[in-house]
């Protein structure tokens, strides 16, 4: 059971890093402090272009034959149906943080993406406007909205794509430094669980088993990562657990099975001594006395011999297969010794199987 | 003591109990568990014949022997093409160390897609075995591929490559069809690597293994005593991967 625990803890161990490492929010929220005047004036001053195309032409027509409003309509014009209820009036040494860390300092510089600050929605101040931002967009499909905060005007954004948003990779993927512990921790129980001493037995070879294990993980961490890395977000992926999500988690699941034929493999061994064989496998053991062996028969499959078959005094047909095992020569030579098997006649050859 | 064993080579100490055994038994006098084998016996002359050939099959993808000649193949590959790299930014070719790192990453997925796409051929058109005939003579070992499927390929290989105009494709065909036999002469053995956990003899010349003799245990013994037979005195080593 050993070898199936060493098995668990490595799916276990690996799907928890993918889950960890792909792990992203539903939606994030990002801020950045507004200066609606400043605004105002970049968007109607005259621009003084070398050489206007014809679009740059029709805007500056535009701009020259329509009322502009002072920037207080501006202003009213950029919030119409998407204010937010404002934000309490010590929030303004928050929004001087933000002015801070778009200048790539403070305490919020780690979190700074393209001239916007980024936050989980259950984070505080930003929670504060997270229900009516949502609300907003829910009515509106607006994703941006403004709110007052301090004396200062702030524009939310509802980021419901946080990966393809400018989002620093610390924010998207959050649990990302945390995910290597449950890998190495599994890493370290495959390692470390007991194996005991099994030269001189016959077994699979170790080596093959190992990538064996290697190989069928990365497969299966593939196919259970997959979906998490398709979708936006982790949430979006759970929502597809019917489609895509679904397809792609099963064949992950059918892929991990064989870790259990490899712990199935890695169980099984015969061991030789006077007393007989001593065959143990994954959920059971059997002691065979070299007396209570009737025969021994080549094991033939598709016309090849692939191992012996002792068929015992009760009965009962024990095929023992040599191939992928180590050692199984220590066996035979044992069974050869007990007069149950000879060796090929001198002067001839081994026949053709 | 019901099995007296063949004789080995060195004393030795039952891993069970630390008990000192002598060399020519098989388990433990103390505890009466199985001591760690010794390499194979040679034989006595009168019970192993002159020549023996046999047809087995092995598995590849489950096989220690395919998996660290395939490593072999790809890590040399890899780092050959890394070290005509270094030579090209020792040299100046190349314009920035940031580059040769791009290089490498998207060379190692390179190297692993071909490494995946061989599990996948070995798995699904070869369904894991390989069938092959190998004989040990007077004259020298030899290997030749049992399988249809393996032959038809290779030639296959070889006109598709023809018809697609791609000398790669017909080259590949025409380099595995050129090694579907191989044989080699004692005179050009320089070492038997024996393993005979895995029941497998690698002939090897100077520097590379020429061909691996799979056996199975009703067979290794007599392919043992016969290639130490017709080999050159001194070259059989116990080797072992591990």
């Amino acid at each position: 059971v050993t070898e199936l625990l060493r098995r668990i803890s490595l799916a276990a161990g690996a799907g928890y890093f993918s889950w960890l490492f792909f792990w992203t929010p539903a939606v994030l929220i990002s801020v950045r402090p507004v200066d609606f005047a400043k605004e105002y004036v970049e968007e109607y001053s005259p621009r003084r272009r070398s050489f206007p195309g014809a679009m740059e032409r029709a805007e500056e027509l535009l701009r020259n034959t329509t009322d502009p409003g002072s920037a207080s309509t501006y202003r009213a014009r950029k919030i119409e149906n998407r204010e937010l209820p404002p934000g309490p009036p010590e929030l303004a040494s928050w929004v001087a943080q933000l002015d801070e860390a778009i200048a790539g300092q403070g305490p919020l510089a780690s979190r700074a993406g393209k001239g916007r600050i980024y936050f989980l929605g259950s984070e505080k101040p930003v929670s504060l406007f997270a229900t009516a931002l949502e609300a907003n967009y829910h009515r509106t499909q607006w994703l941006n909205a403004y709110a007052t905060a301090g004396d200062r005007d702030i524009e939310l954004m509802w980021e419901n794509r946080p990966r393809g948003s400018n989002a620093p990779r610390s924010m998207v993927f959050p649990q990302r430094p945390s995910s290597w512990i449950p890998l190495l921790g599994a890493l370290a129980a495959y390692l470390v669980l007991p194996r005991g001493s099994r030269r001189g037995q016959v077994r699979y070879d170790p080596v093959v088993i190992v990538v064996l294990d290697t190989l069928t993980l990365l497969a299966a961490a593939f196919f259970f990562a997959l979906p998490l890395l398709a979708h936006d977000s982790t949430a979006a992926a759970l929502n597809d657990i019917a489609g895509g999500t679904g397809v792609s988690w099963a064949f992950s699941a059918l892929v991990a099975v064989a870790l259990f034929t490899n712990a199935w493999h890695a169980a099984e061994r015969i061991q030789i001594d006077q007393a007989g064989l001593h065959v143990r496998r994954l959920f059971s053991s059997l002691d065979i006395p070299l007396g209570a062996i009737a025969t021994v028969e080549p094991l033939v499959r598709h016309g090849e011999r692939t191992g012996v078959s002792l068929r015992l005094a009760d009965g009962r047909i024990i095929p023992l297969r040599w191939d992928g095992r180590v050692d199984f020569n220590t066996l035979y030579r044992a069974l050869r010794h007990a007069g149950f098997l000879q060796m090929a006649a001198a002067g001839g050859s081994i026949p053709i199987h | 003591m019901p099995f007296a064993g063949p004789t080995g080579r060195s004393p030795r100490i039952c891993l069970a109990c630390g008990a000192p055994s002598s060399k020519d038994v098989r388990f433990c006098g103390s505890c009466g568990a199985a001591l760690p084998p010794p390499l194979p016996s040679i034989l006595p002359p009168d019970t192993v014949p002159d020549r023996m050939l046999w047809v087995t099959s092995f598995p590849l993808l489950t096989n220690r022997f395919i998996l660290y000649d395939f490593a072999k193949v790809l890590g040399f590959t890899y780092l050959i093409m890394m070290l005509i790299a270094g030579i090209l930014v020792l040299a100046g070719h190349w314009p920035s160390v940031q580059q040769i790192f791009q290089f490498a990453a998207i060379f190692a997925a390179a190297v692993a897609g071909i490494g995946f796409l061989m599990v996948l051929v070995m798995v699904l058109f070869f369904g894991n075995r390989f069938r092959a005939g190998f004989s040990v003579t007077p004259d020298g070992v030899s290997f030749e591929t049992a399988m249809w499927r393996a032959k038809w390929s290779n030639r296959a290989a070889v006109v598709v490559g023809a018809l697609a105009r791609s000398p790669g494709t017909a080259g590949a065909g025409l380099l595995a069809q050129s090694s579907e036999d191989v044989s080699v002469a004692w005179g050009d053995v320089r070492r038997v690597k024996v393993h005979g956990e895995h029941c497998v003899l690698s002939i090897m010349n100077g520097w590379r293994v020429m061909i691996r003799l799979y056996c199975t245990p009703e067979n290794f013994e007599q392919v043992h005593s016969l290639v130490a037979r017709y080999a050159s005195p001194g070259t059989l080593t116990g080797g072992n991967l591990e």
